[in-house]
């Protein structure tokens, strides 16, 4: 049996799960006519007003599932500038109170889904490791990137910041989630707490970025991204 | 509704709302006459997070196993090769 004929069985059985209308008819149906009869010409398979309805709704579901999917753009943070634009973005409608989110990873680095964790007054957020591990789970993440705004534009992060990532980071590494950055935003700059070296090294992935899509960072105690502008601009000076 | 090159940016609440009100509605209708799932609990679903996100991880909104499954099949059904094989 080859692909086509399997993935025609498969078609038959779902369509007569989901319309009440026998295999053996849609089969016979089908010898002479194309699947794409059926969503056409639903009257021509069966006439009777029930299987139509049911017919046409499969069609309505798959039309809007498309239109749905068209609009759904997949984006791939496996770098900090690109999570910083990202957060940056998305932040850009939260100015009022400073709010904690967090973007779940799948091993390709491909937002799943961006979630508010907690929502706070003007300066400050409160969020619970243990509510980010139950979503992070729920969504099969990998990695997580998480993001907070500061309403009041600054973007240095502040010891609170720092410990609720490291605890964050801990939490997750017992079940195999890195955390790859936690970007801040204040108004339209970010900073990433990764590549300012602000996050232990030794609980995340890294802190360079490569380009290739497969990792936000690697492993070891690479001089970080900040460092070595430093020390450009240093050396254009000279 | 937010643009980055020139593309929309998050599929967030108000993007969702902006342009696509009716195919939710109409997917979360029809979703709820398979799965018995309530209609406004699918739509505000599909809303906050996608209805790929639905049929993805059905764990999310809840969905027992038997609602799982018929999600699943909703999904393949749908997704068939179409466009391997025909076009609708």
């Amino acid at each position: 049996m080859n692909q086509y004929s399997k993935d025609l069985d498969r078609f038959v059985e779902l369509l007569a799960k989901f319309t009440g209308i026998s295999k053996s008819k849609i089969n016979s149906f089908l010898e002479y006519n194309s699947v794409s009869t059926i969503f056409e010409h639903p009257a021509s398979l069966s006439p009777k007003a029930e299987h139509i309805d049911k017919i046409n709704d499969l069609k309505l579901l798959r039309n809007c599932y498309l239109n749905l999917k068209s609009h759904d753009m997949e984006y791939v943070l496996n770098s900090s500038s690109k999570a910083g634009d990202y957060f940056v973005n998305f932040f850009m409608d939260y100015k009022d109170k400073e709010k904690f989110v967090c973007s779940f990873l799948d091993n390709k680095n491909r937002v799943i889904a961006t979630s508010i964790m907690s929502e706070g007054t003007v300066n400050s957020a409160f969020v619970f490791p243990r509510e980010l591990l139950k979503k992070a789970i729920c969504y099969d993440a990998c990695s997580v990137i998480l993001s907070h705004n500061h309403p009041g534009g600054s973007t240095n992060p502040s010891k609170e910041d720092v410990d609720v990532t490291n605890r964050i980071a801990k939490v997750l590494s017992e079940v195999d989630i890195k955390v790859l950055d936690h970007i801040i935003v204040g108004g339209d700059r970010y900073l990433s707490m990764a590549e300012g070296g602000y996050i232990n090294t030794q609980t995340l992935v890294g802190n360079r970025v490569i380009e290739n899509g497969s990792e936000y960072g690697i492993k070891g105690n690479n001089p970080s991204l900040k460092k070595r502008k430093r020390q450009m601009n240093y050396e254009m000076q000279l | 509704m937010k643009y980055e090159e020139g593309k929309e940016m998050l599929s967030n609440y108000s993007f969702m709302i902006d342009g696509n009100e009716e195919n939710i509605d109409t997917a979360a209708r029809i979703i709820s006459k398979y799965t018995e799932i309530p209609y406004k609990k699918i739509k505000t679903f599909i809303m906050a997070e996608g209805l790929k996100t639905l049929f993805d991880n059905p764990s999310l909104i809840g969905a027992n196993e038997k609602q799982t499954r018929i999600l699943f099949d909703l999904k393949e059904m749908i997704d068939w090769g179409f466009d391997t094989y025909e076009s609708v």
